[in-house]
């Protein structure tokens, strides 16, 4: 059982959430890469086969953490298919600025157009994430479950 | 004047402090300390020695505790002394006011102990932390003898006489002396040997007050309640020691004078053996006023006198009378305190009184009966110089003398000054002087200790230093003031005619007085890098002027240069140091520069041979650049003025504000100030310090407009604006503007302006510039202002007048948050200061209703200390009210204001609701269901009221337009550091935040007392060196937020900008709106830590990556919510502690010094972390018990 999770952070929000994941990976027993989006090679998608999570933040009216920038644009400019790509996105932002979790939107977006299979119905958590979160951990937990065959 | 070598001589070169410390603690086994400035180093000095193993007389070593406040240090030494332990402890000002419950109680029941006073002056209408008597002349009834020391000689042996004098009469003493005039001057002393101090001490009396001690094995009890069958008899009982007191005082200094040969008296006479005209004072001043008294009794035939009172209290009727010359006619009595409303100032009553007693009831009548008049001087350290002392001569020539005189002021309200001669001064004989001039960080005082120190050590001359800083926390002018010759230097003035004047900064020439006080044929030295054949052209007129009149010798130097090619950066001290010695023939220029190497090695030795021999390099460099300048025959420049204060500003500005910032504050009549210590705010924006050599320039390419270089800046001096783009039509050229970039971005334009003149070059904009181009360029990068400075102060011209957007007051994102205006702004905090952007988030966040009470301390001095004035007011005239009460009593103050307010606005909803019939009464229901936010919506209504209530007849009208403007409820924040809420002022914090009532504190926490220098307070953590806490702090940091969250009810959050700016945004809001007490704890890296500012919101970060200061909220709120009370804002540590802690000098030097206590404390500091995270997250999670993630499917 392995998972990735890619981070793509200004402040240090996504990063703090993807070691949480990785605390509970580690206690469910479940191998984990964890990746910064700053400086991951986005033509590894293609290969990757354990599901991936992505967690990232939304900078400034819809613009990805500017350390992310070049990476994030690479993957938008992606014409190439990643139909084996499996993934879901969690989202950061803030509800007061209009564009609200826009970056993790677009990913979850072109991911999809490039013909990935979403595991789960991406999540946008606001300002109180470091509750809200917990929330999330479940659903996306329950669905490693499956995803693993653990029978809950 | 080559000085012959020193002899060996027990004579030593200190300051008044370290002088009577060196006294205080041999003498002493406990001594209980807290910081106050002027008397701190005395304290820092205890607790160093004690860290070192210093023993006292007994070969014992002393052992110091720091207390919470001075009350704290009082008990503590009620406690002690009754214990039977020798104690004393070192305090000024409202330290000394705290002491005063307990100074009864020390003297009403006959302990001996003595209380050093660097005395100062008392917060009345404003804070002083400068020299007078105020705080002692508050103690004169406590019933302490008071021994008053006028020199830095005497501040130590009197010291001396005080210790011995206390065991000997068992009446407690209040030794003081002058606060920054003798307290931080140096000079020469002869030190008092132990084998003295032994002598003195009368080893019966020792004894017998180890006997007295409180002990089970003799018990007795003390404190005991009398009733009025008692009390009164019992009080008595005190008399016949307080009548053996001067006898013993005496006897002590007799003694003393036979040990030593420096005789004292309990008054001493000096002057004319037949003077008519005597002076009656204490303190410094004495030795101006019988330095002056013997100038003109030699030189004008006159027949003056002065009478030093040393013994104040208790205070001796005939040794009084004895020290008058029989031939006195008239008598000038000085007091350095104000009383308002008495007869007369203290030592006028006394002397008044005592004259009267010596001829009705002591028979010892003087042939004449004296004239008597009473005056003020030096209040607030105001100067105090030999043509004042002359002034008062003159006033009792007078034929009607004034009485109840001032000097030193001129008083045009109540008309009470005498006037002085300007141009009188006094030849000190065979004396030298040298006046330097430099800035706050640039080394030149520390050069000239050092210089002091060589001559001191070198030669046979006496040596006098004093030094005067302005206000500024950094970047501030600093003026040294050197003296020496054959003879004392007995000069507690400034230097009024120096041989030598060196400026060590260029940008003074032209706006600092450097020479009207330079003698005729005297040596000005500049460091310019202006080319040596250019300098005469480049200096103003003014200055050419004075040179030529006063035939002065000018030398240049480019000391920049000289630094730079030696690779010491912009350290120019040394250099300049090496300059004066080769211009001034005081000691042999090569003798001097051996001397200036062998400190040096003393000094660098530690931080390797390679930073030695680059200073050595600098210094055996620097006499090739002196050079000496041609002077021309007539000036060559035009005269011009300097504008200090655009013609825009307003009146009060032009006529209080540019005087002070032209260094003429001392010109300034009583009538030019404002009564009742009001000051206007708004002010700082005329200041225009331009202290920073390099400004930030911003690149509208590169630029993201995330504003975060706005948003940390300390100095509110970088600012973003949107705009339409249509206004750059006026633009001037070189203006910088680009595109919008956000919401509603069409037609709009950005730009981000420096201010080049208040921006103090901290370098933090760029540290934290998150955006970078192909060639690594940040979009905010420094350059040398003086290139763009013209350009810069162009385009910010026409900023400021670009109509902005509108921005919804509803929003406060980060990015947003910067577009509002900072009403706090240009304050004289430290560069690179990470408190300031806390205080100007609030500002921007409620600056309009915003209500402030600020402790004492860094807070209060950058937000109101003059010459200018940060806090300012929006478009509308509404900003900030700022206030500063206390020290101790800020909770409390702040309480006050919230209850006033919340008491006016009370009033003014009841009087609306009974008045709605007259005012309408749909519009008062309307009114009283806006929502608490919608402010401008308030306001617009509130303009109604007033237009139809000035028109409604009755006193509930007259009443309700009284409190109108109260119908917007003020956000009242009680502001201070660590110093304030964890330790003098926590009680009282405790207590109001336990009302309940709706204030919020904002705890700007730097882990130290910051504003007394760095000392360690109950916030400093383990591990930390700190003052005070010489062999680092043992015990953990107090966990302030933990206490308050024990209560409840009360919002708690803590709170690091750098580390999470949204996090600091949001608790400040929620603290805010929240309907209770909310204490916000603040985490500000300070210079005191060691650490390079430029970095201060990155050390934010660190310490919430390590743990150190973990990030949470606690919402009392959010009992009745989906959302948890507790909640964490930061992960789980990331790094160890020890990354954090490592990369701060505050803890690094422990390692050094000490590695072992290092490692073991450490060790301790990370257990601490991990304890505490375990905890907050154990707390987490119980807000979370039916809501956690281990419900997931995986067991």
């Amino acid at each position: 059982m392995k998972i990735t999770v890619i981070y793509g952070t200004e402040t240090g929000n996504c990063k703090g959430l993807a070691a949480k994941v990785a605390k509970k990976a580690a206690k469910n027993g479940v191998d984990i890469d964890v990746i910064d989006l700053a400086t991951y090679d986005i033509d590894q998608l293609a290969s990757l086969e354990e599901p991936l999570l992505i967690i990232i933040s939304t900078w400034d009216d819809g613009a990805p953490p500017p350390k992310c920038e070049a990476t994030f644009n690479k993957l938008m400019e992606r014409e190439e298919p990643l139909p084996d790509l499996r993934y879901t996105v969690l989202a950061l932002g803030d509800t007061e600025y209009p564009l609200f979790c826009e970056c993790g939107r677009k990913i979850d977006a072109q991911l999809a157009e490039l013909g990935a299979t979403r595991l789960l119905e991406r999540t946008d958590l606001g300002a109180e994430f470091m509750v809200t979160y917990i929330g999330w951990s479940k659903r996306f937990w329950k669905m490693l479950a499956g995803v693993f065959g653990k029978a809950a | 004047m080559i000085a012959t070598p020193a002899a060996e001589s027990p004579r030593i070169t200190r300051d008044g402090n370290e002088a009577v410390a060196s006294v205080a603690y041999r003498m002493s086994e406990l001594i209980s300390i807290y910081p106050i400035t002027p008397s701190t180093s005395m304290a820092e000095l205890c607790d160093e020695w004690s860290a070192q193993g210093k023993p006292n007389l007994w070969d014992e070593i002393p052992q110091v505790s720091q207390m919470q406040s001075e009350g704290g240090v009082a008990g503590t030494m009620h406690g002690i002394t009754m214990g039977g332990t020798l104690s004393t402890t070192f305090t000024a000002s409202q330290g000394l006011l705290l002491m005063i419950p307990n100074m009864y109680k020390l003297a009403g029941e006959l302990t001996p102990n003595v209380i050093h006073v660097s005395a100062r002056a008392i917060a009345t209408n404003a804070l002083s932390i400068f020299g007078d008597h105020s705080d002692v002349m508050a103690c004169r009834q406590t019933g302490y003898a008071m021994l008053a020391s006028n020199s830095v000689q005497e501040a130590q042996d009197l010291a001396a006489i005080s210790h011995a004098a206390t065991l000997s009469s068992r009446v407690p003493f209040l030794h003081f002396f002058d606060g920054f005039r003798t307290s931080h001057e140096i000079n020469s002393l002869d030190y008092v040997s132990n084998e003295t101090l032994l002598d003195l001490i009368d080893d019966k009396a020792l004894d017998e007050y180890y006997q007295r001690a409180l002990t089970p094995d003799a018990p007795t009890v003390r404190g005991t309640a009398q009733n009025p069958d008692t009390y009164f008899q019992a009080r008595e009982a005190v008399n016949s020691f307080y009548k053996e007191v001067p006898t013993i005082v005496q006897a002590t200094m007799d003694r003393f004078a036979e040990k030593t040969g420096r005789s004292y008296k309990l008054f001493d006479y000096y002057g004319h053996p037949e003077a008519e005209k005597v002076i009656v004072m204490m303190g410094s001043g004495v030795e101006t006023a019988a330095e002056t008294a013997a100038w003109l009794n030699q030189n004008q035939g006159t027949k003056y006198g002065i009478v030093a009172v040393r013994l104040y209290r208790p205070f001796n009727t005939k040794a009084f009378i004895h020290s008058l010359p029989k031939t006195v006619k008239s008598i000038a009595v000085l007091d350095r305190t104000k009383e308002p409303g008495s007869i007369g100032e203290p030592l006028y009553l006394d002397v008044t009184f005592a004259l009267r007693k010596a001829s009705r009831c002591l028979n010892n009548c003087l042939p004449h009966d004296p004239e008597l008049i009473g005056g003020r001087y030096g209040i607030g350290s105001k100067e105090f110089t030999p043509a004042m002392v002359k002034a008062v001569f003159d006033n009792l020539e007078s034929e009607t003398p004034k009485d109840h005189f001032t000097v030193g002021i001129r008083d045009d309200v109540t008309n009470q000054s005498l006037d002085w001669d300007k141009s009188f001064t006094i030849q000190i004989a065979n004396a030298q002087s040298a006046l330097f001039f430099g800035l706050g960080s640039d080394g030149t005082v520390g050069a000239n200790k050092n210089t002091i120190k060589i001559i001191g050590e070198a030669t046979d001359l006496y040596t006098q230093a004093y030094f005067v800083y302005d206000s500024k926390k950094s970047g501030g002018l600093t003026t040294s003031h050197l003296r020496f010759g054959a003879d004392p230097i007995k000069a507690p003035y400034l230097i009024e005619e120096s041989d030598f004047v060196g400026c060590h900064q260029p940008q003074f020439v032209g706006r600092v007085d450097m020479l009207s006080k330079i003698a005729q044929g005297g040596t000005f030295l500049i460091n310019t890098s202006t080319d040596a054949d250019e300098v005469w052209h480049s200096l103003p007129h003014d200055v050419q002027e004075a040179i030529i009149e006063k035939q002065l010798k000018l030398h240049v130097i480019d000391a920049y240069k000289v630094a730079g090619e030696s690779g010491m950066g912009r350290r120019i001290n040394t250099i300049m140091q090496v300059c004066y010695f080769a211009l001034s023939d005081v000691l042999p220029t090569e003798d001097a520069i051996s001397r200036i190497k062998t400190s040096i090695e003393k000094t660098y030795g530690r931080k390797g041979p390679k930073i030695v021999a680059m200073n050595c390099a600098a210094v055996d460099a620097a006499l090739a650049f002196l050079k000496q300048i041609k002077i021309p025959e007539k000036p060559t420049n035009a005269p011009a003025s300097i504008e200090w204060i655009p013609d825009s500003a307003p009146d009060f500005v032009k006529r209080v504000t540019g005087p002070l910032l032209a260094g003429q504050g001392d010109l300034l009549p009583v009538s030019a100030f404002p009564i009742g210590g009001v000051w206007p705010s708004s002010t700082s924006q005329y200041e225009k310090r331009s202290i920073a050599s390099a400004i930030p320039v911003w690149d509208a390419e590169t630029c993201t407009q995330c504003n975060k270089c706005s948003l940390f800046c300390p100095h509110a001096a970088i600012r973003p604006k949107i705009y339409c783009e249509s206004e750059l039509e006026n633009a001037p050229q070189g203006f910088k503007s680009t595109a919008y970039n956000g919401p509603g971005a069409e037609d709009k334009a950005f730009t981000i302006q420096v201010y080049p003149q208040d921006c103090t070059g901290c370098n933090a904009c760029v540290e934290l510039c998150p955006a970078t181009n192909a060639d690594g360029r940040r979009a905010i990068e420094m350059e040398q202002l003086a290139p763009i400075l013209d350009q810069e102060k162009e385009s910010l011209a026409f900023f400021q007048e670009i109509a902005e957007q509108t921005i919804d007051p509803t929003i406060a994102t980060a990015k947003s948050i910067a577009l509002r205006q900072p009403l706090f702004e240009f304050s004289g905090a430290c560069s690179g200061c990470t408190q300031t952007p806390y205080i100007r988030l609030l500002s921007q966040l409620f600056g309009d209703r915003l209500l402030i009470a600020n402790a004492t301390g860094c807070s209060s001095i950058y937000g109101g200390n003059l010459p200018t004035t940060p806090y300012c007011s929006d478009a509308n005239g509404r900003g900030p009210a700022w206030a500063n009460s206390l020290f101790e009593d800020n909770a409390e103050f702040g309480l006050g204001l919230h209850l006033s307010s919340k008491w006016r606005s009370e009033t003014a909803r009841t009087l609306l609701q009974n008045l709605d019939q007259d005012i309408g009464p749909e519009e008062v229901t309307d009114f009283l269901s806006i929502p608490s936010k919608d402010i401008d919506k308030k306001r617009k209504a509130i303009e109604t009221f007033r237009t139809r209530l000035q028109k409604i007849k009755g006193s509930k009208s007259t009443r309700l337009l009284q409190h109108l403007d109260y119908l917007v409820e003020k956000s009242t924040w009680i502001v201070g550091g660590d110093g304030w809420a964890y330790d003098i002022g926590f009680g009282g914090l405790d207590h109001v935040l336990a009302t309940g009532a709706n204030v919020n504190v904002l705890v700007l926490d730097t882990e130290v007392y910051s504003n007394t220098g760095g000392q360690s307070s109950k916030a400093t953590p383990t591990g930390a060196q700190a003052k005070f806490a010489a062999k680092g702090k043992e015990l953990p940091k107090k966990d302030l937020g933990q206490i308050a969250m024990s209560y409840g009810g009360i919002y708690v959050a803590q709170i690091a900008f750098g580390a999470n700016e949204q996090q600091t945004l949001d608790v400040l809001r929620e603290a805010e709106s929240y309907q209770g007490p909310s204490l916000v704890i603040g985490y500000g890296p300070c210079l005191a830590h060691g650490i390079d500012l430029s970095h201060g919101p990155a050390r934010q970060k660190s310490a919430v990556d390590s743990g150190y200061w973990p990030l949470y909220r606690f919402d009392p709120r959010n009992a009745d919510s989906d959302l948890p009370v507790f909640r964490l804002d930061s992960f789980a540590p990331s790094i160890p502690v020890a990354d954090f802690m490592l990369n701060e000098n505050r803890f690094r030097s422990l390692e050094r010094s000490n590695p072992e206590r290092a490692s073991l404390l450490l060790e301790r500091a990370q257990a601490q972390v991990d304890s505490r995270w375990a905890r907050l997250e154990a707390m987490a999670a119980a807000g979370l018990e039916d809501d956690d993630d281990e419900d997931d499917g995986w067991g």
